[in-house]
C-alpha cells in the first residue's frame, strides 16, 4: 500500500545534512511494521515523507502505486482520508484553544463528508473508540492527561477510517502503565478497523512487543529488515544488536 | 477552593469562561478596564448633558486655573478645559481604537500570511514591510493625509448633505486619519505576528491539521491566529497610546483635527508651551491621557495572562 523507492532527503546546508540514503520499503494492508533506530537516524523524515508532511529530495514515495506528490497535488483529501498520523507529544498536537468537539468535529466534516450536526454527533462515538466519554468532548486538550490526550489524537486519526495510520513515537512520551494501555487500543482498533500501522520508535522493546516486521534504519539507510522476532533473536548487524542489547539489559 | 477547581475542570469550562474569570480576579486590570470605560463614557455623555461647550470663549476671562465654576481652568481663550478634555476625548479614543484595529486587522492577516507561506512570499511580503519601514515615518504619514484629503473632504461635503447627519460633520478628516495611522501602525504588528507565527507552525498541532488535510487559510485563521493572541493584544493595547500621540502630531502640522476642536493631543501641545504661566493647562490633560494609557496597559497585561490557556490550570 505505501512504499518507497530509494527514497533520499537531503537539507541544504555546508555539510548538506543526508536524513535518508536511498530507503526502500513498504506496509501492505493491515500490517504493523516497525521502524526502529538511534534518534538522528532518519524515522522520523520516513514518516513525514509519507505522511505528505515533507518532500523527498529524490525517490518516490507512493500510496497505491501513485506517488504521494501526486495524490496531494490532484485528491488532498482523498490522500489524507487513507494515511493519518498520531504524534509524540499527545497535548502538543492537540489545538490548546479549541474544544475535543471541534478537532474531531472539524475532520468529520471535511474527510468523510458527514453534515454538521452529524458530525457533532458522531464525536461521542469517536471518543467511546478509544474508551473516553462523550462528556469528555466539551473540555479543552489542558485538562486531559498526557494517556488520554493521546487517546484523543488516535481519535481525530480514526475520524478519516484511514487505511494506515503512522505513529511516529506515539508512546514514548508517555508512562510505562499507560503506554502499554495504548499499545492494546490500537491492537484493538487494528482488529475492528482492519488498520495497518507504520510505528516509529526507538524503543525495540516496543516495536518488538507491538510489530510484526521490523526496518532497522542507521543514518539514512536501512541495516537489516524482517519479521520481527528474527531481527531480534538474530541480528544480522552489530548495531541492532546494540540496539537489542541496550534495551534488554536494563 | 479546590473543590470549585475541581467542579470547574467537570462541567468542562469554555474558554471565554475561564479567561473571563482570570480577567476578573486581577484588579489592576480590571481598575484599568472600568477607567477606560469610565473616561470614554463620560467623554459621550457628559458634555450634552452638562451643556459644556468646546468653542464657548471669554476672552474677558482668559486663562484662570481651576474653580467652582471651570473645574480643570479654562485655557487663554476663556474656554472651559474639562469641556475640552472631555470633547478631546471623544477623538482621540476614537483615533487610538480605530486606528488600532486598522493596524491589528491589516497587521495580524499579513503577518501570519507571510510567516506561515514561508519561502518566496515571505520575502516579498517582508520586502515590501521593509520599504515602507524605510520611508520616514512622518513623511509617509503626511503624503497617506494629502493624498486622502481631497476625497475625504467629498466625502465631507455629501455628509453635508444631509441634514440629519449633521453630527457626522468632519467625520471624512477623521476618517482619513484613521486610514493613515493604520497605515503605519500595522507594520510593527505585521513584524510580530510574522515572528510568532513562525515558532507556531512548527508546532505538532499544525502538523496535525496538516495531516488532517485542512487548507492553508483554515489553518492560519483557526489554528494560528487564536494562539498568538497574547503578544498581539499586548501591542494593541501599546499602539492606543502611540497612536493618540501621532494624532495630536498629525493636528499640529494641521493635518488632524482642525481648531477649534479639540484633541489630547494638541491640549497638552498647547498646555506645554504655556506651562511656566499656566500650569494647569498641562496637568488635567497630561494626568488624563497618562492615566489612560496606564489604565490600558494593565488591562493589555491582564488580558494577555487571561487569555493564556495555560495558566490557571496543571
Amino acid at each position: 500500500m505505501l512504499s518507497a523507492e530509494k527514497l533520499t532527503k537531503t537539507y541544504p546546508g555546508r555539510p548538506p545534512a543526508h536524513a535518508l540514503r536511498g530507503v526502500t520499503a513498504a506496509v501492505s494492508a493491515g500490517e504493523i511494521v516497525g521502524v526502529v533506530g538511534e534518534s538522528g537516524s532518519g524515522k522520523s523524515t520516513l514518516a513525514r515523507i509519507w505522511a505528505g508532511l515533507d518532500d523527498a529530495t529524490g525517490g518516490a514515495a507512493t500510496l497505491h502505486q501513485r506517488p504521494v506528490a501526486d495524490w496531494l497535488a490532484r485528491d488532498r483529501l482523498g490522500f489524507h482520508r487513507r494515511v493519518q498520523y498520531v504524534f509524540q507529544d499527545p497535548v502538543e498536537s492537540l489545538n490548546p484553544r479549541l474544544a475535543i468537539r471541534e478537532q474531531l468535529a472539524t475532520p468529520l466534516r471535511l474527510l468523510r463528508g458527514l453534515p454538521p450536526a452529524d458530525a457533532r454527533d458522531a464525536v461521542g462515538e469517536l471518543l467511546a473508540q478509544v474508551g473516553l466519554k462523550a462528556e469528555h468532548a466539551d473540555r479543552h486538550p489542558h485538562a486531559f492527561s498526557g494517556g488520554q490526550a493521546q487517546r484523543i489524537a488516535i481519535a481525530r486519526a480514526l475520524a478519516a477510517r484511514p487505511e494506515v495510520v503512522i505513529c511516529d513515537e506515539a508512546v514514548s512520551a508517555l508512562d510505562v502503565s499507560v503506554q502499554a494501555d495504548i499499545l492494546d487500543l490500537l491492537r484493538e482498533l487494528r482488529a475492528s478497523h482492519g488498520l495497518a500501522y507504520l510505528f516509529i520508535t526507538h524503543d525495540l522493546a516496543v516495536a518488538a512487543e507491538f510489530c510484526q516486521r521490523l526496518i532497522v534504519l542507521k543514518s539514512g539507510e536501512i541495516v537489516e529488515q524482517g519479521a520481527a522476532n528474527t531481527v531480534l533473536a538474530n541480528p544480522q548487524t552489530d548495531y541492532t544488536r546494540t540496539l537489542r542489547d541496550s534495551v534488554f539489559s536494563l | 477552593m479546590f473543590r470549585r477547581k475541581l467542579n470547574n475542570l467537570e462541567a468542562g469550562n469554555s474558554l471565554g469562561a475561564d479567561a473571563w474569570r482570570r480577567l476578573r480576579a486581577n484588579r489592576a486590570a480590571v481598575a484599568g478596564g472600568v477607567f477606560v470605560l469610565g473616561l470614554a463614557a463620560a467623554c459621550i455623555l457628559l458634555p450634552p448633558l452638562l451643556g459644556l461647550s468646546y468653542s464657548e470663549q471669554n476672552l474677558a476671562l482668559g486663562a484662570t486655573p481651576p474653580s467652582v465654576e471651570h473645574w480643570l481652568g479654562t485655557d487663554i481663550h476663556g474656554r472651559d478645559l474639562f469641556a475640552r478634555i472631555l470633547y478631546g476625548g471623544r477623538i482621540s479614543l476614537m483615533v487610538g481604537a480605530v486606528a488600532s484595529l486598522v493596524a491589528l486587522v491589516i497587521g495580524v492577516s499579513y503577518g501570519a500570511i507571510s510567516g506561515y507561506a514561508g519561502g518566496r512570499l515571505d520575502r516579498a511580503m517582508m520586502r515590501v514591510v521593509d520599504i515602507i519601514y524605510a520611508l520616514p515615518f512622518t513623511i509617509f504619514v503626511i503624503l497617506m493625509m494629502v493624498f486622502l484629503k481631497d476625497p475625504m473632504d467629498r466625502l465631507d461635503a455629501w455628509l453635508r448633505g444631509f441634514d440629519w447627519l449633521s453630527g457626522l460633520q468632519g467625520a471624512g478628516r477623521i476618517l482619513g486619519l484613521f486610514a493613515a495611522i493604520g497605515a503605519v501602525e500595522w507594520l510593527t504588528m505585521a513584524r510580530i505576528v510574522r515572528g510568532q507565527v513562525l515558532s507556531i507552525k512548527k508546532l505538532d498541532y499544525i502538523d496535525a491539521a496538516r495531516v488532517l488535510g485542512y487548507g492553508p487559510m483554515r489553518i492560519i485563521f483557526r489554528h494560528i491566529v487564536p494562539n498568538l493572541l497574547g503578544p498581539v493584544i499586548v501591542f494593541t493595547t501599546l499602539t492606543i497610546p502611540s497612536v493618540i500621540l501621532l494624532e495630536s502630531f498629525l493636528s499640529f502640522l494641521g493635518l488632524g483635527v482642525d481648531a477649534p476642536l479639540s484633541s489630547w493631543g494638541t491640549l497638552i501641545k498647547e498646555g506645554a508651551e504655556k506651562m511656566e504661566d499656566a500650569p494647569w493647562l498641562l496637568i488635567g490633560p497630561g494626568s488624563i491621557f497618562a492615566l489612560t494609557l496606564l489604565s490600558l496597559n494593565f488591562l493589555g497585561d491582564g488580558l494577555r495572562d487571561a487569555l493564556d490557556v495555560r495558566s490557571g490550570k496543571h
